[in-house]
């Protein structure tokens, strides 16, 4: 028998072991084919240099993608190798050499990886229409994406899968010439595999997470990278300490204490856990960070939109601003919103002036300035939400003293700075942040009392010779989430070249790229919801095999049905819920940092995302939990 | 004294329609309280399918059951476990002790699952382990262990639910000499202070000798049967003789 032929030979005895192994490998190919096309789709209009943050987002997540799915179609190979290692085993002991049972196995994988490959792309051709729909819907896209089947797309997707099929193929060969014979026929035989118990570090893994959580709070400072790093390691590294130490420690007390262990199936379903921990802490805890890292990053991605509402609320108060030049122009605005079918709910007009403060290598730096009687006048009209206490911050104005108000988290001043204003020596207290001009002045707007005002005017007409202040206009219209017609009409008045801001403008070239996160966020969380509960279940499905003899040995001695049944759903079930509880809990210190850090500057809360995303992850691994445990009870009574 | 085990012509055949073979062809059985029953026979006779179908793992094709005077066709499959665990110890040739099991744990499963208090769980098993002699090798792990020192973790197993009857099924096949004596020893002890009722399948003349009756099977039927009379270098004369004139190779010629 050559080797195809024992190649093909055993592709079609494991037709069953193989079908499992096929799935996993065409969900990855549809999953990244999908999403690669999306590079390659026309009517996403990637090619402007507008959308060049989504190309990089779609590309940098591809990259990722990659690497996810190298590790996935790794991973799965190699247990399904594990899983034959005996019937290999006895080919070499019929004297088949361990080369040629190494190409068999290589080829078997190249036909398997091919077969994958046809159907990955062909479902992928498929569901793109699906894909496409639900990315419109999610990331609220104004464009409709239509279907497009890119050659490049699927040439590249052919080309990448190919070269992973080829290292998993070389894996596997590499791993059975190596292997020696006594090792394949005694690859279920490992016995003085004895839980160890090691206090010191199982505390110490304790500390290490606690230890990230506390260094996390306060970790968007400057040194932002080396705190995150530092955040990552200790949490990181006491996540698998806790899975080897500490679960152990636990374990062991649970043995020892007769009382817990000697209730019903617990004596089973624990003692199965003490006999595998040495092997499934790893992926224990690997799984606990991707599940952290998914959780926090849907939750984070959904926060991003949330986000950006509320930043457009308070950097954009009005639909349309600009700077007036003289009245005919403000009229020929009125009406052109006049007769569109929005109304005008709102409409501001205020003098302020604008002081120069260039140092050597400031670059624009402009402040508006702005007496505190228009000031309140402004934020009284704007029914600004917390007004009280912006009125109450600003008891401490008086002559001499001023307050900047801020629209954004950059402060710009600090508190106490002394400023020179063409003369006029100002201490500036405090700095508030509340809707004022809005985002058309990237710089503080300084509030000055009506006296201190007037005598800047003076020292500006001195200084600039102009002797007039600006004018500002802020309106705010009916319905202004559809306003981007009537924004469109009113850019094209000629005085309003370069002038105009527009709410609605903003807001829609920005709400694209927050869709296309939410989208890919929500995405790759999915994806690796699936793919680490499969990682889970194969690496159940492995223990069931090895746990087959203990159940039938436990069934003779009179174990009944049910109680066969609560045995497995208990070992089943805490290595899915073991992974999500620890995983969670990170999650949620993430998003409290994150929250608490955007609470200084908006009132949001990423509760719901959270929630939203551990629920979508909770429904996943029920699915899985309960397949397991059927295909557990299947394996261990057949 | 009372009957424990009854079977009234028992039978049992494996295989569809056209491949039938019988395993058992009508095997009527007595089994008395306190008795310590060898069955022993040729490979192939049915010693095992006997076995199994006394102590309910497998179901007989036809005939009856009865245990303590109970039609076991009576009880529900789902209720099968439950009594097999209350009524029957098992010894098996291979130990089947469960290896990611402290030997305490393994002794103490049966009670476990029966939500027996721990506290009087654990007097029994340090009651049976001084029995057994195996009270050192409670906080140890089966392959930790000796083949003998497994067997009588086993047995303590078996006995730990003070089951009517226990199942030993060639208990001695994986020991060697000197453990497999002291097994029987224990065995003969179980039955002697106990009162345990002891039914033991083996192939060893040996093993057979720590008897009180043992029986013969040939080709799925009741052969003979050999009581204890005097000693047991009687009793193992006796079987060695009755082991040759059915063929299954006596081992006098080695004395």
């Amino acid at each position: 028998m050559n080797c195809f032929k024992l190649a093909m030979f055993n592709a079609r005895n494991n037709i069953k072991l193989f079908k499992l192994n096929i799935i996993c490998m065409v969900f990855s190919i549809t999953v990244f084919f999908n999403f690669f096309s999306l590079l390659f789709n026309p009517s996403l209009n990637l090619a402007n240099s507008d959308k060049l943050l989504i190309k990089a987002t779609l590309y940098m997540v591809s990259v990722l993608l990659v690497f996810f799915i190298l590790f996935f179609i790794l991973y799965s190979n190699s247990f399904f190798l594990k899983q034959r290692k005996k019937e290999i085993g006895i080919y070499t002991f019929m004297g088949v050499d361990n080369s040629k049972i190494a190409v068999a196995f290589g080829i078997e994988v190249i036909i398997l990886g091919t077969v994958s490959l046809i159907f990955g792309l062909l479902l992928g051709i498929i569901f793109q229409k699906a894909f496409l729909m639900l990315l419109t819907k999610i990331a609220s896209m104004n464009t409709e994406v239509t279907f497009y089947l890119s050659v490049p797309a699927i040439i590249i997707t052919a080309v990448i899968f190919i070269l992973i099929f080829s290292i998993s193929a070389l894996r596997g060969f590499m791993t059975i010439i190596r292997s020696n014979l006594i090792d394949l026929l005694n690859a279920e035989k490992q016995e003085d595999k004895i839980l160890k118990t090691r206090y010191l570090t199982g505390i110490l893994s304790i500390a290490l997470i606690f230890l990230g959580y506390l260094y996390s709070r306060n970790i968007f400072t400057e040194s932002f990278v080396i705190d995150a790093s530092i955040v990552m390691f200790c949490i990181v590294l006491g996540t698998f300490l806790l899975f080897s130490s500490f679960l152990s420690v636990v374990i062991k007390y649970m043995i020892n204490n007769k009382k817990i262990l000697y209730n019903k199936t617990n004596i089973i379903s624990i003692s199965n856990l003490a006999y595998r921990i040495r092997d499934n802490y790893r992926t224990l805890a690997c799984i606990t960070i991707i599940v952290a890292v998914t959780i926090t990053a849907i939750g984070a991605s959904f926060s991003v939109q949330h986000l950006l509402e509320i930043t457009t609320k308070v950097t954009y108060p009005y639909s349309f601003s600009y700077i007036s030049i003289d009245s005919k122009v403000d009229e020929k605005i009125l009406s052109t919103i006049n007769n569109s079918n929005h109304k005008v709910l709102l409409d501001i007009k205020t003098k302020f002036l604008i002081l120069n403060n260039q140092k050597k290598g400031d670059l624009n730096k402009n402040y508006p300035v702005l007496k505190f009687s228009d000031f309140r006048k402004i934020i009284g009209s704007l029914k600004v939400k917390n007004i009280d206490s912006i009125i109450n911050d600003a008891k401490v104005l008086e002559d001499g003293v001023a307050i900047t108000i801020t629209s954004s988290n950059d402060s710009g001043f600090k508190d106490n700075q002394l400023l020179n204003m063409y003369g006029l020596d100002i201490k500036i207290k405090k700095t508030i942040n509340t809707p004022l001009l809005g985002g058309r002045f990237e710089n503080n707007t300084i509030i000055l009392t009506d006296n201190d005002y007037n005598k800047f005017k003076n020292n500006c007409y001195k200084l600039e010779k102009r002797k007039k202040e600006h004018i500002f206009k802020g309106i705010i219209v009916s319905d202004q989430d559809n306003s981007l017609e009537l924004s469109k009409q009113l850019a094209n008045i000629p005085e309003l070249k370069g002038n105009l801001t527009s709410y609605i403008e903003y807001y829609t070239s920005y709400n694209e790229l927050t869709g296309v996160v939410k989208f890919t966020g929500l995405f790759l969380g999915l994806v690796f919801m699936l793919s680490t509960a499969s990682i889970m279940y194969m690496k159940i499905m492995n223990d069931a095999i090895a746990d087959k003899k203990k159940y039938e040995i436990l069934m003779k001695l009179g174990l009944s049905e049910s109680e066969l049944y609560g045995a497995v759903s208990n070992q089943v079930g805490l290595s899915y819920i073991l992974p999500v509880l620890v995983g969670s809990i990170h999650a949620f210190v993430a998003i409290m940092v994150l929250q608490n850090f955007l609470n200084k500057y908006l009132e949001i809360s990423l509760l719901l995302p959270y929630l939203f995303s551990l629920v979508i992850y909770v429904i996943v691994y029920i699915l899985f939990y309960i397949l397991t445990t059927k295909k557990f009870i299947k394996l261990v009574t057949s | 004294m009372s009957i424990i085990i009854e079977t009234n012509e028992l039978k049992k055949v494996f295989g569809q329609r056209g491949v039938e073979f019988a395993a058992l062809k009508g095997i009527n059985l007595n089994v008395e309280k306190g008795e310590f029953l060898g069955v022993m026979g040729p490979s192939g006779s049915g010693k095992t399918t006997l076995l199994n179908l006394i102590s309910t793992i497998d179901k007989q094709t036809s005939g009856k059951i009865f245990f303590n005077g109970q039609d076991m066709a009576n009880i529900k499959n789902k209720d099968l476990s439950r009594f097999r665990r209350d009524n029957i110890g098992f010894i098996f040739q291979d130990y089947n002790l469960l290896d990611n099991m402290l030997i305490e744990d393994n002794i103490s499963l049966p009670l476990a699952l029966n939500k027996v208090p721990h506290k009087l769980i654990k007097e029994k098993v340090v009651k049976l382990s001084n029995f057994f002699g195996i009270e050192g090798q409670l906080k140890k792990y089966p392959y930790q262990l000796s083949g003998g020192q497994k067997q009588r973790a086993a047995a303590a197993r078996a006995l730990i639910t003070s089951p009517t009857v226990v199942f030993a099924d060639e208990p001695t096949g994986a020991l060697d000499s000197k453990s497999a004596t002291e097994l029987l020893n224990c065995l003969t002890d179980m039955n002697t202070k106990f009162n345990t009722t002891i039914i033991m399948v083996t192939h060893d003349a040996f093993a057979a000798s720590f008897c009180k009756r043992v029986l013969f099977l040939a080709d799925g039927q009741i052969h003979a049967k050999i009581n204890q009379n005097t000693s047991r270098k009687e009793l193992y004369e006796r079987i060695l003789t009755m082991m040759a004139s059915l063929g299954g190779g006596g081992h006098n010629e080695l004395f």
